[in-house]
């Protein structure tokens, strides 16, 4: 160890120390792509929108809206982040099963993907009005989709649309494909 | 502290006392002149060597915020692998140009200011590292920062203030492993009744790093370290005991209805540990009268938390700490006395002042109308601060009439001076 009696070499071995606990956080970060879950969610509109540079869409999910399941710890509606379980139905797609205001599930079975629901509207009364219906967004409604493969945008009269999406250990949602009466599209978050 | 330091303090001190009328202006040059710095270019010289370490330290911390302001205005614009590639650089460059100001300009203070610069941008990094690629950086309810980034952040900061003998790193390595343990703690007992027991194992945590501290100045070459883990510890353990000097969090606990031996075991194994540090650096160390006073205080402390994790519900508590918390600041002034280093006796005084407040105003706010309690509080407060002014100035004057008529030792042998 006596080349460490070297400043150069000290400085360049803690560097060396503290640049690897930097990339280690990338590895995790792989670490949960390679375990994370796919996910196919139905969506029920499809928004075209031609932006100069590729093409994009907007998708509103069945999962976007959610009706009201339960409170959060502390007894109110909930706000702000929130984890949807999902579960698979038998047609194939991911449905909401709950929802839950950290990293639960009830079922082991289940996936959570982490969207936000705006803050809930406070009457005078300081009294919070529970949402019968949340509406939530999950950072994947909008959608770049590669101009060489989409042609044009898909268009919202299509049926059957749905996204595959892989969810994270930590419910980030990444879009995989995007599929249109049974067409696939490769997309990406803009 | 080197001879360097000592000499650069020393010239910086007698500027203080000559301002403060304690010794004569014709003893102020006596005593540079007895450190060699007799030339007025070379006095000027030395007491610059602070005001350079200050203002380098101040540049690296606006430069590092300064980066970060920058980046977070156009972060998001910037794809992944460029917004990675700007950490690492930018805690190459600062490493790299500490280096070269270091050994080979010879200017260790702006090159010392640099090495922590490249810290910052190292735990920057981690947060932004985190951020870049949808690691959450707190729990998944929000509520808190996740605590092992606090940890990883230590796990770079301390290596490097070891190797290359920086102070601020290390306090600042300290402090993430301080934040990291208070958060990590919180979060493992959220939403329980023992989420109390974790603000003892924090004051416990203190008291460890103060043992740390002392273990460190039994080695010559780690001196150094240990003022920085006992200040540190000193002030991990004084925040707690002063939260605990309170009456509410007492009547708080009971109204919650918290049980007697209601506390985890880790808050008792905790405690076994660092009572075992406690012992050693007693059994290493100088073992004087002044070091087991300190070690009998660290024990009759630890005694204490243990007593208060066992049976919590009593409202007595809040005396027993303001015994501590003023018995600690008398401690503090003694050593400060002891030994001739008027920073201790200092900051001693400042937590009697600061106690002797608080406790006025917790008890009298209720009982007194607006104006008679700003007038009578004001009237103490001057009070106050004239007997301890006078207090200060008496151990001061003594203690600097005691330190010469000893004969010259350490820095100030002549051979040190030649």
């Amino acid at each position: 160890m006596k080349v460490l009696n070297k400043p150069a070499a000290r400085l360049t071995a803690i560097a060396l120390i503290q640049i690897t606990i930097l990339l280690s956080i990338l590895a995790f970060k792989q670490y949960t792509v390679w375990t994370s879950d796919t996910v196919l969610l139905r969506v029920g509109q499809l928004v075209p929108i031609e932006v100069q540079s590729g093409d994009y869409v907007t998708a509103r999910y069945e999962i976007s809206s959610v009706d009201s399941l339960g409170r959060n710890r502390d007894g109110e509606a909930f706000y702000g982040t929130v984890y949807v379980e999902l579960t698979e139905s038998a047609d194939g797609y991911w449905r909401a099963e709950a929802i839950h205001d950290r990293r639960d599930r009830d079922d082991d079975k289940n996936v959570l993907i982490s969207g936000d629901v705006g803050y809930p509207y406070y009457d005078p009364g300081v009294q919070i009005i529970d949402y019968a219906t949340y509406e939530i967004s999950y950072d994947i409604e909008w959608l770049f989709v590669a101009s060489d493969d989409a042609g044009s945008p898909p268009t919202a009269a299509a049926s059957g649309i749905a996204v595959e999406v892989r969810l994270d250990r930590f419910g980030n949602a990444e879009p995989l494909r995007l599929f249109v009466d049974g067409r696939a599209y490769d997309v990406e978050k803009p | 502290m080197d001879d360097r330091d000592y000499v650069e303090r020393l010239a910086h001190d007698v500027a203080v006392w000559q301002r403060e009328g304690m010794i004569s202006a014709e003893q102020e040059k006596a005593i540079l002149a007895r450190i060699g710095a007799g030339e007025p270019r070379l006095v000027g010289a030395l007491r610059l060597g602070w005001l350079i370490t200050a203002v380098s330290l101040i540049g690296a911390l606006v430069l590092g915020g300064g980066i970060v302001l920058l980046f977070a205005a156009n972060w998001n614009d910037m794809p992944d692998w460029f917004r990675s590639l700007v950490i690492v650089f930018g805690m190459a460059v600062a490493y790299g140009l500490g280096y070269l100001l270091t050994y080979r300009y010879k200017l260790d203070r702006i090159g010392g200011a640099l090495l922590l610069l490249g810290v910052l941008i190292y735990e920057a990094g981690l947060f932004l590292f985190g951020d870049i690629y949808d690691i959450p950086l707190t729990t998944s309810d929000g509520s808190f920062p996740v605590p092992y980034y606090f940890f990883l952040a230590a796990l770079g900061a301390l290596p490097m203030a070891y190797a290359f003998r920086s102070r601020i790193v290390l306090l600042l390595g300290l402090v993430n492993v301080v934040i990291g343990s208070v958060f990590w703690l919180v979060i493992r007992y959220e939403d329980s009744a023992k989420v109390d027991a974790t603000l003892i194992m924090i004051a416990v945590l203190g008291v460890a790093l103060y043992a740390i501290g002392k273990l460190h100045e039994v080695r010559k070459p780690l001196a150094q370290f240990g003022e920085v883990y006992v200040f540190a510890g000193t002030l991990v353990t004084l925040t707690l005991v002063y939260v605990f000097a309170f009456d509410e969090p007492w009547r708080s606990l009971i109204d919650d209805g918290i049980e007697s031996y209601a506390a985890p075991p880790l808050v008792y194994v905790t405690i076994a540990v660092v009572a075992v540090l406690v012992a050693i650096q007693w059994l290493v160390g100088s073992r004087e009268r002044e070091a087991t006073a300190e070690t009998s205080f660290l024990a009759l402390l630890l005694a204490t938390a243990a007593m208060v994790a066992t049976w919590p519900a009593w409202t007595g508590y809040a005396i027993v700490f303001n015994a501590i918390f003023f018995a600690a600041a008398a401690g503090i002034v003694t050593h400060g006395y002891l030994r001739g280093d008027e920073r201790y006796i200092n900051f001693g005084l400042l937590l009697v002042a600061v106690g002797i407040l608080t406790r006025y105003v917790d008890v009298f706010w209720s009982l007194l109308t607006g104006s008679a309690f700003f007038i009578i509080g004001g009237l103490i407060l001057l009070g106050v601060a004239f007997g301890l002014e006078r207090f200060r100035r008496t151990l001061v004057t003594r203690m600097d009439d005691e330190q010469l008529a000893l004969p010259r030792q350490g820095p100030l042998d002549a051979e040190h001076l030649s």
